[in-house]
């Protein structure tokens, strides 16, 4: 199985916030060398737009792998 | 380099109260997000937010940031909405003239058809909207500078016989351009037809509004005022009879 990651350690409040949390979520991910799912169960992510802000709410899983990772049917953590 | 598959849905509650339902599918490197309708309304900041109108309302510094992020890791994320596509962040590379507009290489913005066609209202708000009259008709108009002086634009005194029927005409200070005007960027903006044969101005690399909106690109036609940096201009009807 891989293991499973649930973010996310601080709020998301902006674009900036949002693009650092997918670069660390990343960066951890090729560094591990492995797989892991992220899960998100109704994950707010608050962004600004023109009229005050907008709330994203994301729901659902997205398996990431690394090139050294068995992917899609591996295992490893 | 990281790959991702699998799918989220989307939420979108907006200031106002409304929802939109979206879904985010990714498979390798490619990550697509659907959107049904546009998540953004009404953008107040305009063209010199340095994004394009289209974005303005969020946040383009978070965006290019965003995208540097995704490009960095070899990933590529497709923004479309209603099925048309509106932005790809990420790997791409985009055209120059979409580079001096988005200040990124990292963002390529959708086709011609998504961004200048009927369709663009639904897809980008306000801001690229559908033309307001009918498209113009084959014959010729004229493009009239107003309450300047007239002597540096570059043909006919104080206005400018705009040809409908062919090619592009570039506006800008330098002067290998169709329409040189000082102020301008040396490459600010350039007219020209739209699939359906439309008359639409583009920004190339200059603040451009169109009937006092910001635009990225926008249908025009005879009554259409135009604003270049710091010059006004409107577009009138110049029947062929009379050229």
């Amino acid at each position: 199985m891989a293991r499973t990651l649930r973010p996310v350690p601080e709020p998301i409040d902006s674009w900036a916030q949002l693009s650092r949390t997918v670069d660390a979520l990343l960066d951890k991910v090729d560094r591990s060398a492995s797989a892991a799912d992220l899960e998100l169960d109704d994950l707010e992510v608050a962004v600004p737009d023109g009229d005050g802000s907008t709330t994203w709410t994301l729901r659902g899983r997205l398996r990431l792998s690394s090139p050294g990772s068995p992917g899609r049917d591996g295992a490893l953590a | 380099m990281t790959t991702l598959e699998g799918e989220l849905t989307l939420t979108v509650r907006r200031a106002d109260g409304s929802t939109a339902e979206g879904r985010l599918r990714a498979l390798g490197r490619k990550v697509v997000l659907d959107l049904p309708e546009p998540v953004v309304r009404r953008p107040r900041r305009g063209f010199g937010a340095g994004l394009g109108p289209g974005f303005a309302g969020v946040d383009p510094e978070g965006l290019r940031h965003l995208a540097a992020t995704l490009e960095r890791r070899g990933l590529s994320l497709e923004v479309r909405l209603g099925g048309r596509v509106l932005a790809v962040l990420g790997a791409v590379e985009a055209p120059g003239w979409q580079v001096a507009v988005t200040g990124s290489r990292s963002v390529r913005l959708g086709p011609a058809g998504d961004l200048f066609g009927a369709g663009a209202e639904r897809v980008l708000g306000r801001v690229i909207r559908p033309p307001r009259r009918e498209p113009a008709r084959p014959g010729r108009l004229r493009l009239v500078e107003q309450a300047v002086a007239a002597d540096d634009v570059s043909a006919e005194g104080d206005e400018v016989v705009v040809p409908l029927d062919t090619g592009t005409l570039v506006l800008g200070s330098h002067p290998s351009c169709d329409v040189v005007m000082r102020g301008l960027r040396p490459r600010h903006a350039v007219l020209g037809r739209d699939a359906d044969g439309a008359l639409v101005l583009r920004a190339i690399s200059g603040t451009t509004y169109v009937d006092g909106s910001p635009v990225l690109a926008q249908r025009v036609d005879a009554g259409s005022e135009i604003r270049l940096a710091g010059r006004r201009l409107r577009l009138q009807v110049r029947e062929p009879a009379l050229v």
